[in-house]
Protein backbone atom coordinates (compact mmCIF):
# COMPACT_ATOMS: atom_id res chain seq x y z
CA UNK A 1 0.00 0.00 0.00
CA UNK A 2 3.01 2.42 0.34
CA UNK A 3 5.66 3.41 -2.24
CA UNK A 4 8.82 3.39 -0.77
CA UNK A 5 10.26 6.05 -3.18
CA UNK A 6 7.76 8.43 -2.34
CA UNK A 7 7.47 7.89 1.51
CA UNK A 8 11.33 8.14 1.41
CA UNK A 9 11.04 11.74 -0.83
CA UNK A 10 8.22 12.77 1.43
CA UNK A 11 10.36 12.45 4.53
CA UNK A 12 13.16 13.60 3.13
CA UNK A 13 11.54 16.99 2.15
CA UNK A 14 9.87 18.00 5.48
CA UNK A 15 12.28 16.16 7.81
CA UNK A 16 14.69 19.23 8.34
CA UNK A 17 11.17 21.25 8.66
CA UNK A 18 10.21 18.65 11.54
CA UNK A 19 13.60 19.05 12.95
CA UNK A 20 14.02 23.00 13.51
CA UNK A 21 10.12 22.36 14.74
CA UNK A 22 11.40 19.68 17.63
CA UNK A 23 13.59 21.56 18.57
CA UNK A 24 12.04 25.05 19.32
CA UNK A 25 9.31 23.18 20.63
CA UNK A 26 11.58 20.97 22.95
CA UNK A 27 13.84 23.83 23.97
CA UNK A 28 10.97 26.10 25.11
CA UNK A 29 9.16 23.30 27.29
CA UNK A 30 12.58 22.79 28.46
CA UNK A 31 12.41 26.56 29.43
CA UNK A 32 9.10 26.55 30.48
CA UNK A 33 10.29 23.95 33.12
CA UNK A 34 12.98 26.20 34.42
CA UNK A 35 10.40 29.04 34.27
CA UNK A 36 7.96 27.34 36.71
CA UNK A 37 10.65 26.91 38.97
CA UNK A 38 11.67 30.29 38.99
CA UNK A 39 7.88 31.33 39.66
CA UNK A 40 5.96 31.01 42.76
CA UNK A 41 2.79 29.78 42.82
CA UNK A 42 1.23 32.17 44.00
CA UNK A 43 2.48 34.70 41.48
CA UNK A 44 0.77 32.02 38.96
CA UNK A 45 -2.30 32.32 40.47
CA UNK A 46 -2.63 35.32 40.79
CA UNK A 47 -2.04 35.84 36.86
CA UNK A 48 -4.61 33.02 36.75
CA UNK A 49 -7.42 35.29 38.38
CA UNK A 50 -7.51 37.64 35.40
CA UNK A 51 -10.72 36.99 34.03
CA UNK A 52 -9.51 36.62 30.27
CA UNK A 53 -6.20 34.73 31.03
CA UNK A 54 -8.39 32.33 33.24
CA UNK A 55 -11.38 31.65 30.06
CA UNK A 56 -8.19 31.92 27.34
CA UNK A 57 -7.00 28.98 29.13
CA UNK A 58 -10.36 27.53 29.97
CA UNK A 59 -10.32 27.32 26.44
CA UNK A 60 -7.28 25.60 25.36
CA UNK A 61 -6.85 23.06 28.19
CA UNK A 62 -11.04 22.47 28.80
CA UNK A 63 -10.79 22.88 32.69
CA UNK A 64 -10.25 25.90 35.07
CA UNK A 65 -6.56 25.67 35.84
CA UNK A 66 -7.30 26.97 39.52
CA UNK A 67 -9.07 24.01 40.33
CA UNK A 68 -5.74 22.12 40.10
CA UNK A 69 -2.84 21.74 42.71
CA UNK A 70 -0.99 18.82 41.54
CA UNK A 71 2.41 19.69 40.09
CA UNK A 72 1.41 18.32 36.60
CA UNK A 73 -1.48 20.96 36.68
CA UNK A 74 1.25 24.02 35.84
CA UNK A 75 3.20 21.87 33.38
CA UNK A 76 0.42 20.56 31.74
CA UNK A 77 -0.18 24.16 30.59
CA UNK A 78 2.78 23.66 27.89
CA UNK A 79 0.37 21.05 26.34
CA UNK A 80 -1.81 23.95 25.53
CA UNK A 81 0.78 27.14 25.25
CA UNK A 82 0.04 29.16 22.42
CA UNK A 83 3.47 29.03 21.19
CA UNK A 84 3.58 25.24 21.65
CA UNK A 85 0.55 25.04 19.59
CA UNK A 86 1.26 27.63 16.71
CA UNK A 87 4.20 25.51 15.55
CA UNK A 88 2.76 22.48 15.86
CA UNK A 89 -0.51 23.56 14.05
CA UNK A 90 1.60 25.52 11.90
CA UNK A 91 3.61 22.56 10.86
CA UNK A 92 0.82 19.87 10.45
CA UNK A 93 -1.06 22.11 7.98
CA UNK A 94 2.72 22.97 6.19
CA UNK A 95 3.16 19.46 5.29
CA UNK A 96 -0.56 18.35 4.83
CA UNK A 97 -1.10 21.03 2.54
CA UNK A 98 2.38 20.62 0.77
CA UNK A 99 2.17 16.73 -0.08
CA UNK A 100 -1.26 17.23 -1.95
CA UNK A 101 -2.28 20.86 -2.65
CA UNK A 102 1.39 21.75 -3.19
CA UNK A 103 1.85 19.10 -5.70
CA UNK A 104 -0.45 20.63 -7.82
CA UNK A 105 0.13 24.06 -7.21
CA UNK A 106 3.65 23.88 -8.39
CA UNK A 107 2.23 21.60 -10.91
CA UNK A 108 4.69 18.96 -9.94
CA UNK A 109 1.66 16.51 -9.25
CA UNK A 110 1.59 15.80 -13.17
CA UNK A 111 5.05 13.94 -13.05
CA UNK A 112 3.65 12.42 -9.92
CA UNK A 113 0.34 11.35 -10.81
CA UNK A 114 1.71 9.79 -14.03
CA UNK A 115 4.67 7.66 -12.21
CA UNK A 116 2.70 4.06 -11.71
CA UNK A 117 1.86 4.35 -8.05
CA UNK A 118 -1.95 4.54 -8.03
CA UNK A 119 -3.42 8.09 -6.52
CA UNK A 120 -4.25 5.10 -3.45
CA UNK A 121 -1.09 4.52 -2.52
CA UNK A 122 0.37 8.31 -3.05
CA UNK A 123 -2.45 9.44 -0.77
CA UNK A 124 -1.39 6.64 1.70
CA UNK A 125 2.25 7.09 1.65
CA UNK A 126 2.12 11.07 2.12
CA UNK A 127 -0.43 10.34 4.96
CA UNK A 128 1.82 8.48 6.97
CA UNK A 129 4.68 10.75 6.60
CA UNK A 130 2.23 13.21 7.82
CA UNK A 131 0.68 11.41 10.44
CA UNK A 132 3.83 9.65 11.84
CA UNK A 133 6.00 13.37 11.82
CA UNK A 134 2.96 15.12 13.29
CA UNK A 135 2.78 12.50 16.04
CA UNK A 136 6.32 12.62 16.74
CA UNK A 137 6.38 15.97 16.73
CA UNK A 138 3.62 15.80 19.77
CA UNK A 139 5.69 14.29 21.68
CA UNK A 140 8.53 15.87 21.00
CA UNK A 141 6.41 18.31 24.46
CA UNK A 142 6.72 14.98 26.42
CA UNK A 143 9.92 15.05 26.15
CA UNK A 144 10.81 18.65 26.81
CA UNK A 145 8.96 17.76 29.88
CA UNK A 146 10.19 14.92 30.64
CA UNK A 147 14.11 16.76 30.15
CA UNK A 148 13.16 20.22 31.95
CA UNK A 149 12.19 17.56 34.88
CA UNK A 150 14.83 15.56 35.05
CA UNK A 151 17.30 18.97 34.83
CA UNK A 152 15.26 21.01 37.21
CA UNK A 153 14.93 17.83 39.86
CA UNK A 154 10.76 18.02 39.95
CA UNK A 155 10.98 14.75 40.51
CA UNK A 156 6.90 14.67 41.64
CA UNK A 157 5.97 15.18 38.58
CA UNK A 158 4.03 11.88 37.33
CA UNK A 159 5.40 11.95 33.32
CA UNK A 160 2.85 9.19 32.72
CA UNK A 161 -0.31 11.72 33.52
CA UNK A 162 1.10 13.74 31.10
CA UNK A 163 2.02 10.90 28.71
CA UNK A 164 -2.14 10.50 28.43
CA UNK A 165 -2.34 14.54 28.11
CA UNK A 166 0.26 13.80 25.27
CA UNK A 167 -1.63 11.34 23.77
CA UNK A 168 -5.15 13.67 23.85
CA UNK A 169 -2.62 15.95 22.08
CA UNK A 170 -2.06 13.03 19.82
CA UNK A 171 -5.27 12.56 19.09
CA UNK A 172 -6.35 16.58 17.94
CA UNK A 173 -3.07 17.18 15.62
CA UNK A 174 -4.73 13.06 13.83
CA UNK A 175 -8.05 15.30 13.59
CA UNK A 176 -5.96 18.21 12.35
CA UNK A 177 -4.13 16.57 9.62
CA UNK A 178 -7.08 14.50 8.60
CA UNK A 179 -9.03 17.67 8.03
CA UNK A 180 -6.07 19.43 6.73
CA UNK A 181 -5.50 16.54 4.54
CA UNK A 182 -8.96 16.10 3.26
CA UNK A 183 -8.87 19.92 2.18
CA UNK A 184 -5.51 19.48 0.58
CA UNK A 185 -6.91 16.79 -1.76
CA UNK A 186 -9.83 19.22 -2.84
CA UNK A 187 -7.37 22.12 -3.49
CA UNK A 188 -6.05 23.62 -5.90
CA UNK A 189 -4.39 26.03 -4.49
CA UNK A 190 -2.05 25.64 -1.21
CA UNK A 191 -2.93 28.86 0.31
CA UNK A 192 -6.71 28.21 -0.21
CA UNK A 193 -5.88 24.51 1.50
CA UNK A 194 -3.92 26.01 4.61
CA UNK A 195 -6.65 28.82 5.03
CA UNK A 196 -9.58 26.43 5.12
CA UNK A 197 -7.85 24.06 6.89
CA UNK A 198 -6.60 27.40 9.39
CA UNK A 199 -10.56 28.02 9.29
CA UNK A 200 -11.54 25.23 11.33
CA UNK A 201 -9.04 25.53 13.92
CA UNK A 202 -9.78 29.27 14.07
CA UNK A 203 -13.67 28.33 14.76
CA UNK A 204 -12.64 25.60 17.28
CA UNK A 205 -10.67 28.11 19.46
CA UNK A 206 -13.78 31.05 19.01
CA UNK A 207 -16.36 28.54 19.68
CA UNK A 208 -14.25 27.31 23.09
CA UNK A 209 -13.57 30.99 23.92
CA UNK A 210 -16.67 32.30 23.46
CA UNK A 211 -18.91 29.75 25.32
CA UNK A 212 -17.17 29.99 28.72
CA UNK A 213 -18.62 33.72 28.68
CA UNK A 214 -21.65 33.25 26.92
CA UNK A 215 -23.36 30.03 27.53
CA UNK A 216 -25.80 30.25 24.62
CA UNK A 217 -23.56 28.84 22.24
CA UNK A 218 -22.31 25.87 24.50
CA UNK A 219 -25.21 24.11 21.95
CA UNK A 220 -22.33 24.18 19.67
CA UNK A 221 -19.27 23.21 22.14
CA UNK A 222 -19.69 19.37 20.07
CA UNK A 223 -18.86 20.91 16.80
CA UNK A 224 -15.49 22.64 18.42
CA UNK A 225 -12.94 20.05 18.10
CA UNK A 226 -10.84 21.53 21.00
CA UNK A 227 -14.30 20.59 23.37
CA UNK A 228 -12.29 17.11 23.04
CA UNK A 229 -8.92 18.35 23.95
CA UNK A 230 -8.91 18.66 28.06
CA UNK A 231 -5.34 18.30 29.37
CA UNK A 232 -6.46 19.71 32.77
CA UNK A 233 -9.09 17.57 32.73
CA UNK A 234 -7.09 14.60 32.54
CA UNK A 235 -4.46 15.46 34.95
CA UNK A 236 -7.80 16.57 37.84
CA UNK A 237 -9.20 12.94 37.06
CA UNK A 238 -6.24 11.19 36.30
CA UNK A 239 -8.21 9.30 34.04
CA UNK A 240 -7.66 8.18 30.33
CA UNK A 241 -10.40 10.54 27.92
CA UNK A 242 -11.41 7.73 25.78
CA UNK A 243 -14.39 9.40 24.56
CA UNK A 244 -12.60 12.39 23.65
CA UNK A 245 -9.87 10.61 21.97
CA UNK A 246 -12.16 8.21 19.92
CA UNK A 247 -14.25 11.26 18.59
CA UNK A 248 -11.15 13.04 17.78
CA UNK A 249 -9.51 9.73 15.90
CA UNK A 250 -12.73 9.13 14.18
CA UNK A 251 -13.18 12.69 12.63
CA UNK A 252 -9.84 12.43 11.69
CA UNK A 253 -10.26 8.85 10.20
CA UNK A 254 -13.59 10.14 8.75
CA UNK A 255 -11.76 13.22 7.25
CA UNK A 256 -8.97 11.08 5.69
CA UNK A 257 -10.62 8.45 3.77
CA UNK A 258 -13.20 11.31 2.30
CA UNK A 259 -9.56 13.03 0.98
CA UNK A 260 -8.84 9.21 -0.39
CA UNK A 261 -11.76 9.49 -2.29
CA UNK A 262 -11.69 12.52 -3.72
CA UNK A 263 -8.26 12.21 -4.47
CA UNK A 264 -8.67 8.97 -6.55
CA UNK A 265 -11.75 10.64 -8.30
CA UNK A 266 -10.62 13.96 -9.15
CA UNK A 267 -9.52 15.44 -12.23
CA UNK A 268 -5.98 17.50 -12.55
CA UNK A 269 -6.16 19.90 -15.22
CA UNK A 270 -3.12 21.55 -17.35
CA UNK A 271 -2.24 24.94 -15.63
CA UNK B 1 -2.56 -3.37 -33.69
CA UNK B 2 -3.82 -0.47 -31.69
CA UNK B 3 -2.34 1.41 -28.82
CA UNK B 4 -4.59 3.95 -28.45
CA UNK B 5 -8.12 4.00 -29.14
CA UNK B 6 -10.93 6.39 -28.38
CA UNK B 7 -14.79 6.34 -28.74
CA UNK B 8 -16.39 8.97 -28.40
CA UNK B 9 -14.20 10.76 -26.14
CA UNK B 10 -15.51 14.16 -24.36
CA UNK B 11 -14.90 15.85 -21.55
CA UNK B 12 -16.62 19.02 -20.57
CA UNK B 13 -16.20 21.65 -17.96
CA UNK B 14 -19.13 23.18 -16.93
CA UNK B 15 -20.54 24.48 -19.67
CA UNK B 16 -17.40 24.38 -21.85
CA UNK B 17 -16.83 21.27 -24.08
CA UNK B 18 -13.17 20.64 -24.02
CA UNK B 19 -13.47 17.40 -26.16
CA UNK B 20 -16.23 16.10 -28.56
CA UNK B 21 -16.81 12.86 -29.01
CA UNK B 22 -13.08 12.15 -30.41
CA UNK B 23 -12.34 9.08 -31.89
CA UNK B 24 -8.36 8.19 -32.02
CA UNK B 25 -6.53 5.34 -33.22
CA UNK B 26 -2.77 5.16 -33.30
CA UNK B 27 -1.78 2.24 -34.75
CA UNK B 28 1.38 0.52 -32.75
CA UNK B 29 5.20 1.41 -33.78
CA UNK B 30 4.24 4.81 -35.26
CA UNK B 31 5.09 8.65 -34.86
CA UNK B 32 1.42 9.91 -34.53
CA UNK B 33 1.52 13.63 -34.55
CA UNK B 34 -1.69 15.58 -33.05
CA UNK B 35 -2.03 18.70 -34.26
CA UNK B 36 -4.52 21.53 -33.66
CA UNK B 37 -4.34 25.56 -32.51
CA UNK B 38 -4.20 26.07 -28.95
CA UNK B 39 -6.87 25.32 -26.77
CA UNK B 40 -8.40 22.88 -29.01
CA UNK B 41 -8.12 20.11 -26.97
CA UNK B 42 -4.90 18.11 -27.67
CA UNK B 43 -3.66 18.43 -24.10
CA UNK B 44 -6.93 17.41 -22.58
CA UNK B 45 -7.04 13.94 -24.52
CA UNK B 46 -3.32 13.09 -23.35
CA UNK B 47 -4.38 14.26 -19.91
CA UNK B 48 -6.93 11.89 -20.03
CA UNK B 49 -4.35 8.48 -21.61
CA UNK B 50 -2.26 9.19 -18.85
CA UNK B 51 -4.96 9.25 -16.32
CA UNK B 52 -4.72 12.80 -15.05
CA UNK B 53 -8.22 13.46 -16.48
CA UNK B 54 -11.63 11.79 -16.05
CA UNK B 55 -13.65 12.07 -19.30
CA UNK B 56 -17.15 13.01 -18.91
CA UNK B 57 -18.33 10.45 -21.51
CA UNK B 58 -16.91 7.94 -24.28
CA UNK B 59 -13.95 5.35 -23.61
CA UNK B 60 -10.05 5.15 -24.12
CA UNK B 61 -8.25 2.50 -24.38
CA UNK B 62 -4.61 2.07 -23.84
CA UNK B 63 -2.18 -0.69 -24.55
CA UNK B 64 -5.10 -2.54 -24.87
CA UNK B 65 -6.45 -1.25 -21.38
CA UNK B 66 -9.06 0.82 -19.99
CA UNK B 67 -7.44 4.31 -19.16
CA UNK B 68 -9.14 4.98 -16.28
CA UNK B 69 -9.91 1.51 -14.72
CA UNK B 70 -6.06 0.51 -15.58
CA UNK B 71 -4.71 4.11 -15.22
CA UNK B 72 -1.65 2.51 -12.79
CA UNK B 73 -0.84 -0.57 -15.13
CA UNK B 74 -0.73 1.59 -17.97
CA UNK B 75 1.43 4.23 -16.65
CA UNK B 76 4.26 1.15 -16.10
CA UNK B 77 4.58 1.43 -19.95
CA UNK B 78 3.84 4.57 -20.82
CA UNK B 79 6.06 7.74 -20.89
CA UNK B 80 4.49 11.34 -20.33
CA UNK B 81 5.75 14.78 -20.40
CA UNK B 82 2.96 17.35 -20.01
CA UNK B 83 3.80 20.84 -21.99
CA UNK B 84 4.96 23.00 -19.09
CA UNK B 85 7.16 20.84 -17.70
CA UNK B 86 6.87 21.57 -13.51
CA UNK B 87 9.49 19.54 -11.36
CA UNK B 88 10.58 19.77 -7.82
CA UNK B 89 12.76 22.70 -8.27
CA UNK B 90 14.83 22.20 -4.86
CA UNK B 91 16.50 18.53 -5.83
CA UNK B 92 19.41 18.31 -8.56
CA UNK B 93 18.50 16.64 -11.47
CA UNK B 94 20.41 13.44 -10.79
CA UNK B 95 18.08 13.22 -7.64
CA UNK B 96 15.17 13.79 -9.25
CA UNK B 97 15.96 10.93 -11.67
CA UNK B 98 17.00 8.53 -9.06
CA UNK B 99 13.28 9.18 -7.23
CA UNK B 100 11.47 8.37 -10.49
CA UNK B 101 13.26 5.71 -10.90
CA UNK B 102 12.60 4.32 -7.90
CA UNK B 103 9.25 5.20 -8.07
CA UNK B 104 8.92 3.08 -11.44
CA UNK B 105 10.50 -0.11 -9.51
CA UNK B 106 13.97 0.74 -10.72
CA UNK B 107 16.39 -0.30 -13.45
CA UNK B 108 16.27 2.69 -15.87
CA UNK B 109 19.68 4.32 -14.69
CA UNK B 110 21.94 3.06 -17.35
CA UNK B 111 19.31 4.26 -19.98
CA UNK B 112 19.28 7.37 -18.01
CA UNK B 113 22.61 8.51 -18.41
CA UNK B 114 22.91 7.22 -22.20
CA UNK B 115 20.34 10.08 -22.37
CA UNK B 116 21.79 12.70 -20.02
CA UNK B 117 24.79 12.51 -22.31
CA UNK B 118 22.69 12.73 -25.40
CA UNK B 119 20.88 15.72 -24.21
CA UNK B 120 24.25 16.76 -23.01
CA UNK B 121 22.32 18.07 -19.54
CA UNK B 122 24.07 18.63 -15.95
CA UNK B 123 21.96 16.89 -13.67
CA UNK B 124 24.15 17.58 -10.85
CA UNK B 125 22.81 21.44 -10.66
CA UNK B 126 19.88 22.25 -8.66
CA UNK B 127 16.27 22.52 -10.79
CA UNK B 128 15.70 25.90 -9.80
CA UNK B 129 18.84 26.59 -11.31
CA UNK B 130 18.15 25.32 -14.71
CA UNK B 131 16.63 27.15 -17.67
CA UNK B 132 13.52 26.42 -19.49
CA UNK B 133 15.49 24.46 -22.14
CA UNK B 134 17.40 22.45 -19.51
CA UNK B 135 14.00 21.56 -17.08
CA UNK B 136 12.34 20.19 -20.39
CA UNK B 137 15.22 18.19 -21.47
CA UNK B 138 15.00 16.76 -17.99
CA UNK B 139 11.59 16.28 -18.51
CA UNK B 140 12.30 14.28 -21.67
CA UNK B 141 15.02 11.87 -19.82
CA UNK B 142 12.14 10.67 -16.66
CA UNK B 143 10.07 10.46 -19.75
CA UNK B 144 11.64 8.16 -22.09
CA UNK B 145 14.02 6.63 -19.48
CA UNK B 146 12.47 3.38 -18.66
CA UNK B 147 12.48 2.32 -22.29
CA UNK B 148 8.52 2.82 -22.44
CA UNK B 149 6.33 0.96 -25.29
CA UNK B 150 4.76 4.32 -25.56
CA UNK B 151 5.74 7.67 -25.69
CA UNK B 152 2.87 10.70 -24.57
CA UNK B 153 4.38 14.26 -25.20
CA UNK B 154 3.03 17.68 -24.75
CA UNK B 155 4.63 19.57 -27.34
CA UNK B 156 7.93 18.81 -25.77
CA UNK B 157 10.20 20.90 -28.46
CA UNK B 158 8.99 24.66 -27.53
CA UNK B 159 11.72 25.15 -25.52
CA UNK B 160 14.87 23.10 -27.41
CA UNK B 161 17.33 24.38 -29.74
CA UNK B 162 16.99 23.16 -32.90
CA UNK B 163 20.09 20.76 -32.16
CA UNK B 164 18.48 19.41 -28.92
CA UNK B 165 14.85 19.16 -31.03
CA UNK B 166 17.13 17.08 -34.04
CA UNK B 167 18.38 14.94 -31.23
CA UNK B 168 15.22 14.09 -29.86
CA UNK B 169 13.76 13.43 -33.27
CA UNK B 170 16.38 10.77 -33.54
CA UNK B 171 15.39 9.55 -30.21
CA UNK B 172 11.74 9.21 -31.10
CA UNK B 173 12.46 7.48 -34.44
CA UNK B 174 15.09 5.25 -33.07
CA UNK B 175 11.94 4.29 -30.34
CA UNK B 176 9.88 3.82 -33.52
CA UNK B 177 11.89 1.46 -35.48
CA UNK B 178 11.94 -0.54 -31.94
CA UNK B 179 8.36 -0.98 -32.39
CA UNK B 180 7.17 1.59 -29.78
CA UNK B 181 4.43 4.33 -30.24
CA UNK B 182 5.04 8.05 -29.86
CA UNK B 183 1.92 10.60 -29.36
CA UNK B 184 3.37 13.80 -30.43
CA UNK B 185 1.54 16.77 -29.92
CA UNK B 186 2.64 19.90 -31.96
CA UNK B 187 1.15 23.41 -32.92
CA UNK B 188 4.06 23.67 -35.53
CA UNK B 189 3.75 22.04 -39.12
CA UNK B 190 6.95 21.34 -40.19
CA UNK B 191 7.95 19.39 -36.87
CA UNK B 192 4.75 16.83 -37.34
CA UNK B 193 5.43 16.86 -40.97
CA UNK B 194 9.39 16.39 -40.52
CA UNK B 195 8.76 13.06 -37.95
CA UNK B 196 5.64 12.22 -38.17
CA UNK B 197 3.71 9.22 -39.89
CA UNK B 198 0.45 10.01 -39.57
CA UNK B 199 -1.27 13.09 -38.35
CA UNK B 200 -4.68 13.93 -36.14
CA UNK B 201 -5.68 17.52 -36.46
CA UNK B 202 -8.01 18.48 -33.74
CA UNK B 203 -10.38 21.91 -33.57
CA UNK B 204 -12.75 23.14 -31.35
CA UNK B 205 -12.77 19.52 -28.98
CA UNK B 206 -13.40 17.44 -32.38
CA UNK B 207 -10.64 15.84 -34.94
CA UNK B 208 -11.53 16.77 -37.94
CA UNK B 209 -8.94 15.13 -39.81
CA UNK B 210 -7.24 11.84 -39.12
CA UNK B 211 -4.61 10.54 -41.81
CA UNK B 212 -0.98 9.48 -42.67
CA UNK B 213 1.37 12.58 -43.75
CA UNK B 214 1.53 11.23 -47.25
CA UNK B 215 -2.23 11.18 -48.02
CA UNK B 216 -2.39 15.01 -46.32
CA UNK B 217 0.69 15.78 -48.86
CA UNK B 218 -1.20 14.27 -51.87
CA UNK B 219 -4.10 16.89 -51.02
CA UNK B 220 -1.68 19.63 -50.44
CA UNK B 221 -1.03 22.74 -52.38
CA UNK B 222 2.30 23.76 -54.88
CA UNK B 223 2.88 26.88 -55.55
CA UNK B 224 4.06 26.83 -59.25
CA UNK B 225 5.17 30.07 -60.90
CA UNK B 226 6.49 29.96 -64.67
CA UNK B 227 6.89 31.97 -67.88
CA UNK B 228 5.77 31.81 -71.49
CA UNK B 229 8.00 31.68 -74.29
CA UNK B 230 5.23 32.55 -76.88
CA UNK B 231 1.32 33.15 -76.47
CA UNK B 232 -0.66 34.88 -73.52
CA UNK B 233 -1.18 33.54 -70.05
CA UNK B 234 -4.83 34.75 -71.35
CA UNK B 235 -5.08 31.94 -74.02
CA UNK B 236 -4.83 29.24 -71.28
CA UNK B 237 -6.69 26.26 -70.41
CA UNK B 238 -6.11 26.32 -66.78
CA UNK B 239 -7.24 22.42 -65.64
CA UNK B 240 -9.40 22.02 -62.76
CA UNK B 241 -6.86 21.42 -60.24
CA UNK B 242 -5.18 24.52 -60.39
CA UNK B 243 -6.37 28.34 -59.17
CA UNK B 244 -4.60 31.02 -60.55
CA UNK B 245 -2.97 33.58 -58.31
CA UNK B 246 -1.85 36.29 -60.84
CA UNK B 247 -0.56 37.13 -64.10
CA UNK B 248 2.52 39.72 -63.79
CA UNK B 249 4.69 40.99 -66.94
CA UNK B 250 4.51 37.02 -68.48
CA UNK B 251 5.05 35.21 -65.34
CA UNK B 252 2.08 33.01 -64.15
CA UNK B 253 1.52 32.47 -61.03
CA UNK B 254 -0.77 29.40 -59.48
CA UNK B 255 -1.30 26.57 -56.81
CA UNK B 256 -2.01 23.18 -57.67
CA UNK B 257 -3.49 20.66 -55.12
CA UNK B 258 -3.08 17.08 -56.18
CA UNK B 259 -1.24 15.00 -57.97
CA UNK B 260 1.65 16.27 -59.30
CA UNK B 261 1.73 14.31 -63.11
CA UNK B 262 -1.00 16.08 -64.41
CA UNK B 263 0.34 18.88 -64.02
CA UNK B 264 3.77 18.10 -65.72
CA UNK B 265 1.82 17.18 -68.68
CA UNK B 266 0.00 20.13 -68.95
CA UNK B 267 2.70 22.07 -68.33
CA UNK B 268 4.53 20.39 -71.17
CA UNK B 269 2.06 21.45 -73.52
CA UNK B 270 3.54 24.90 -72.88
CA UNK B 271 6.13 26.53 -74.88
CA UNK B 272 8.04 27.73 -71.17
CA UNK B 273 10.44 30.20 -70.79
CA UNK B 274 11.08 29.19 -67.16
CA UNK B 275 9.40 27.73 -64.27
CA UNK B 276 9.36 26.60 -60.96
CA UNK B 277 7.73 24.04 -59.01
CA UNK B 278 7.08 24.58 -54.70
CA UNK B 279 6.82 20.96 -53.01
CA UNK B 280 3.99 20.40 -51.73
CA UNK B 281 3.13 23.03 -48.98
CA UNK B 282 0.92 21.17 -46.02
CA UNK B 283 0.84 24.69 -44.20
CA UNK B 284 -2.03 26.44 -46.28
CA UNK B 285 -3.74 22.75 -45.77
CA UNK B 286 -3.28 23.38 -41.38
CA UNK B 287 -3.62 26.66 -41.73
CA UNK B 288 -7.51 26.06 -43.93
CA UNK B 289 -8.77 23.26 -41.46
CA UNK B 290 -7.60 25.66 -38.81
CA UNK B 291 -10.09 28.49 -39.86
CA UNK B 292 -13.19 26.39 -41.27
Amino acid sequence: MLNPALLKRTLRDYLPIWAAAAIMIAGFVVLFNFAMQAIPRQQTEVWLEIPWIRRFFVALAGADALELTRPEGMLSFVFSHPLVWTLLVAFCLTISSGVLAGEVDRGTMDLLATLPISRSRIYISVSIVTLLLTIALCWMVWLGAWIGTSMTGATEVRMRLLAVVCCNLCAAMVCLSGWSLLVSAMSERRGMAVAVAFGIIFYSFVINFLRTMWPALEPLAFTSYLTYYTPLVIIRDEAWPWSHLLILIAIGAACWTAGLLVLRRRDFPAR
Amino acid sequence: MLVIETQQLSKRYGSIRALDGIDLHVPAGSIYGFLGPNGAGKTTAMRILVGLLRPSTGRASVLGMDAIRESTTIRKRVGYQSGDVRLYEWMTGRRLLAFVDAARGGGSQQEAERLRARFDLNLDRRIRDYSRGMKQKLGLIAALMHRPELLILDEPTTALDPLVQQTLYDELRAAADQGRTVLFSSHTLSEVELLCDRVAIIRSGKIIEDNHIETLRRRAVRRVSFRLRTGSAAELQFPERCILQSTQDGMVSLSWTGEIQPLLRWMAGMDLQDASIGPPDLEDLFTAYYRT
